[in-house]
C-alpha cells in the first residue's frame, strides 16, 4: 500500500528558500499564504522552528550562538502528513482528510473555517486561514492549471502536491532543491528515494511528543 | 478585539447558564415539583405550589419561588444568545449545519450538549410557567446537561496542541469552577435568601475560592508558556472581592439583595476577565 512520505537532509539544505519559491508559485499561492517555509535556526535544537522573513522575521541569514561558536541551519517545515494527524480527528465536517496514499489534505467545499484544525496541530505556521478574498503579488494566474483552488474563509495546508504527483511527478519543492536536500516517495516501498535516504540514517520526526507520526523524516 | 472574541461571548454566556443550571439542581431554589416537592421544601426550597404560594404571602422566597420560570427563561436567553455568536468566528457559518455530522468534532459536541441543556431548559420554562416547579428529575437531567457542556467547552481548548497555553489540565479548574461560580451567584440573585443561609453560603464561598485558585494556577501556566496572564491575576482579585462580599452579606453588613447583586458582578467580571485572557493567547 503506497505511503507518501518525504525526507529532508539537513546537512545538505543551505536555506537557498528555492523549494518555498517553487511551492508558492506552482501553487499560485496568494500574498500571507505558504505552504513551505524555511526557518533559520540559531539554537541547536527543535523545540521552536526558529525565525523566516515568511514568518515575519527582518531577515533570513542571522546566525545565533557566539563569535567563536556561530550557529547557523535551516529548517524547511511544512504539514508533516502525519500517520496519526490531529487536525483530522478535529475537523467538525470532515473537510480534513487522510487519503490513502497518506496525504492529508482539505476540502475546501466543506471546509467551514473554524480553524480546529489550526489548533490542534502541534506544528505551528503550517496551516493558514484564508481570512478574505486573496490577494496575489501578480495580476496574471501563475504555477499549474489544476494547482489548487484559494477560497475565502477556509483553511490551506500543503498538499504534497498531489496534484503533480498524480500524473507521475514529484512536488514543486523537489523540482528545484540546489541543494538536492529532498526526497520523497513510498515509505512503504523499500525500493523508493525516500526508504533508502532514511536507511541507516539518523533522523528527527518534528514533535513526537505529540503521538502524531509524522511522515517528514529529517536526516541529521 | 480578540480573534476569539465570538467564542469569548458563548463560552461566558452559556457558561453562566449552564453553571446556574447546576446550582438551581443542586439547591431546588423554588423547589421541585412531583413527588420530590416536599423534600426540596424541608432542604431549604419552597415546595412545589404551595411553597410558592407561601414564598409570595412571606415575601422571603424571592423571584424563583414567586415566579419559577424566570430561572429557566433566563438560563434559555444566555444560552440562546452565546449560541448566536458561536457560528461567528467560522470563515463560512452557513456550511456549520454540517458540522453536526462529525460528533467526534469538539464544535459538533459542544452543538449537541448545548442543545440537550436547551431542550431541558425549555421543558423546564414551560412546566414552570403552567404547573409551578419543574420536577427534581428534570433538573438533575439538565444538570448532567450542564456539566457536559461545560466539559466538552474545556476539552475543545485542551485538545489544542497547537496553542500550548490551552493545551493543559488548568483549562478544565478554569472553566468548570468559573461556570459554577458566577452560576451560583446568578441563582442567589434570583433567590436573595439564599445568601443568609448556611449550605448555600458555604458553597458559593468554596466555589467562588475554587475559582480563584483556578485562575491562579491558570496564571502560572500561561507565565511558564510566555504568554500574557495580567488579566487572570485581576480575576482572582475579583474572586476574592466577591467572597469578601458574600461574607459581608452572611454576617448581615449588606442587603441580602445588594449584597447577591455585587457578588454576581464581581464573580462575572472575574469570569470575563479570565476568559478574556484566555483566547487572547490565540494568535493564529
Amino acid at each position: 500500500m503506497t505511503r507518501y512520505g518525504m525526507a529532508i537532509d539537513l546537512n545538505r539544505c543551505f536555506g537557498c528558500q528555492a523549494c518555498a519559491a517553487a511551492c508558492k508559485v506552482a501553487n499560485n499561492l496568494p500574498k500571507d499564504l505558504n505552504y513551505n517555509v524555511v526557518y533559520t535556526k540559531q539554537d541547536e535544537g527543535f523545540d521552536d522552528f526558529g525565525m523566516a522573513v515568511a514568518k515575519g522575521s527582518i531577515s533570513n541569514d542571522c546566525a545565533g550562538g557566539t563569535r567563536e561558536n556561530p550557529v547557523l541551519w535551516f529548517l524547511p517545515v511544512q504539514c508533516q502528513h502525519c500517520e496519526n494527524p490531529s487536525c483530522v480527528s478535529v475537523c467538525p465536517t470532515g473537510a480534513t482528510y487522510k487519503r490513502e496514499d497518506g496525504i492529508v489534505t482539505v476540502d475546501d467545499s466543506r471546509c467551514i473555517g473554524c480553524r480546529s484544525c489550526i489548533m490542534a496541530c502541534p506544528y505551528e505556521g503550517v496551516r493558514t486561514m484564508i481570512e478574505s478574498e486573496p490577494e496575489y503579488y501578480l495580476d496574471v494566474v501563475v504555477g499549474e492549471a489544476d494547482a489548487p483552488k484559494h477560497v475565502a474563509g477556509t483553511v490551506e495546508k500543503c498538499t504534497f502536491c498531489h496534484n503533480l504527483i498524480e500524473r507521475g511527478e514529484v512536488p514543486a519543492c523537489m523540482q528545484l532543491c540546489p541543494g538536492r536536500a529532498r526526497y520523497w516517495g513510498d515509505l512503504d516501498d523499500p525500493e523508493s528515494e525516500v526508504s533508502r535516504a532514511i536507511e541507516g540514517r539518523e533522523y528527527v520526526k518534528l514533535r513526537e511528543d505529540a503521538g502524531t507520526n509524522p511522515n517528514v523524516f529529517y536526516l541529521q | 478585539m480578540i480573534s476569539e472574541f465570538p467564542l469569548f461571548v458563548f463560552t461566558t454566556l452559556a457558561g453562566l447558564s449552564a453553571g446556574a443550571y447546576v446550582a438551581n439542581a443542586a439547591f431546588s431554589v423554588s423547589g421541585c415539583g412531583g413527588m420530590h416537592g416536599a423534600s426540596a421544601g424541608e432542604a431549604g426550597g419552597f415546595g412545589g405550589s404551595d411553597g410558592a404560594a407561601e414564598a409570595a404571602r412571606t415575601g422571603e422566597g424571592g423571584a424563583s419561588a414567586v415566579r419559577p420560570w424566570l430561572l429557566p427563561l433566563t438560563c434559555l436567553a444566555l444560552l440562546a444568545v452565546g449560541l448566536v455568536f458561536l457560528p461567528l468566528h467560522l470563515g463560512h457559518p452557513e456550511r456549520m449545519l454540517i458540522a453536526l455530522t462529525q460528533p467526534g468534532a469538539m464544535i459538533a459536541q459542544e452543538a449537541y450538549w448545548s442543545a440537550a441543556l436547551g431542550v431541558v431548559l425549555l421543558v423546564d420554562l414551560v412546566l414552570a410557567k403552567a404547573k409551578g416547579p419543574a420536577p427534581c428529575a428534570l433538573r438533575i437531567v439538565g444538570a448532567v446537561a450542564a456539566l457536559g457542556l461545560m466539559f466538552v467547552m474545556a476539552n475543545a481548548y485542551f485538545v489544542s496542541a497547537g496553542i500550548p497555553a490551552w493545551a493543559s489540565w488548568q483549562t478544565f479548574p478554569l472553566y468548570f469552577f468559573g461556570n459554577l461560580a458566577m452560576g451560583a451567584a446568578l441563582v442567589a440573585v434570583f433567590e436573595n435568601g439564599l445568601m443568609g443561609k448556611g449550605g448555600f453560603f458555604v458553597a458559593l464561598v468554596a466555589l467562588a475560592a475554587l475559582a480563584l485558585v483556578a485562575f491562579a494556577l491558570e496564571a502560572v501556566h500561561f507565565a511558564g508558556v510566555g504568554a500574557d496572564m495580567a488579566l487572570f491575576v485581576i480575576a482572582a482579585a475579583l474572586a476574592a472581592v466577591a467572597i469578601v462580599l458574600v461574607y459581608l452579606t452572611k454576617q448581615g453588613k449588606l442587603v441580602l439583595r445588594a449584597g447577591a447583586w455585587a457578588t454576581f458582578a464581581c464573580l462575572l467580571a472575574a469570569v470575563a476577565c479570565a476568559r478574556y485572557c484566555f483566547y487572547a493567547a490565540c494568535v493564529l
